[in-house]
Order: C-alpha cells, then structure tokens, then sequence
C-alpha cells in the first residue's frame, strides 16, 4: 500500500484548505492508498525535514510536494509513478 | 533574481524529460524574474539539498518538487508561492 502524507498549518492557510480536500479527493478515489494527514506540527514534519506547508509526501519521500498545494492531475501522476495506476 | 534550480537523471528518465520541456515552456513567462539553472546527473548541488530522486525543483534554496514531472498548474502554483 502506497502511503501518502498530507501536512498542513494550523489555522490553515488558503493553500492548506485546499491541500486537505484534495487529501478527501485522493482517499475517495484510489482506497488502496494510505492517506494520512497530520494538522499542525508533528514528529513527521521534522522527520522528513519539511521546510513549509502545505506538504504532501509521498512513501517516505520519494515523491515530494513542499510549500505548495499540487494539481490533482500531479498527484495522480506521481501515484502512477509510485505504480498505482488508473 | 530568483534562483530556479532544475534536477533531471543523467542519463534522461521520462519525467526529468519531461519536465526540461514543461521548463522551456514556461520560463518566458519568468525571465524578468528568475534565474534558471539545469542541473543533469549526480553533482554538488544534488549533494547539497540531499536529493535521493529526481526530477526535482528547487526555488530560492527551498525545495518544492521531489521525484516527479508537475502539471504546469502545479509547477506555476510553486513560482507563485515563491514569489515569483
């Protein structure tokens, strides 16, 4: 199972807001992968060494989004990347 | 200036292939602002920021995009959270 991490501010910013419908977008379409968002400051930020939010990682890094919230089309594209594919 | 730092594989993977494309077409729109490097292969800067895959983007030192070819959407959504 492919895992994908969300991370967002809090309060969230306008991008963040964004990020975390995208994470219900991404979790309704592909159930075989694992979303998981983390609101706010956590191990994991520091863990992977996340500079800003929002921030979207995906396996453990592999596939990186930092400061920014991704197009659905790009994330479909690095889940085909990562070999889930539609 | 805005430093925009561009990482593909040497030799070429299909996304960094890509993505020196989606940079061709796009960077008109930036020149005034940005400064746009290539980086192609393992080098000191992909030692520097400790980039395990590529393609990535790095803007202004930050590091935006690991490890795939964006959508334009995304990539000009990065330029603008940059600043650019």
């Amino acid at each position: 199972m492919v895992k994908m991490e969300f991370f967002t501010a809090e309060p969230p910013c306008a991008g963040c807001v964004a990020l975390l419908e995208l994470a219900d977008r991404v979790a309704g379409a592909y159930p075989e992968v694992e979303v998981i968002k983390h609101v706010g400051m956590c191990d994991e930020f520091r863990e992977y060494e996340i500079t800003y939010v929002p921030a979207v990682i995906i396996e453990g890094g592999k596939i990186a989004f930092m400061g920014l919230c991704p197009s659905y089309d790009t994330l479909v594209t690095a889940l085909a990347e990562m070999g889930v594919k539609r | 200036m805005i430093k925009v730092e561009v990482f593909a594989s040497e030799p070429p993977c299909s996304g960094g292939r890509l993505l020196l494309k989606l940079i061709d077409r796009v960077r008109p729109d930036y020149e005034d602002k940005a400064e746009f490097i290539v980086h192609k292969g393992v080098n000191d800067a992909t030692e520097t920021y400790g980039l395990a895959t590529t393609p990535a983007i790095i803007i202004d030192g930050d590091i935006r995009i690991i490890g795939v070819c964006p959508s334009e959407e995304t990539l000009r959504n990065a330029f603008f959270e940059a600043g650019l």
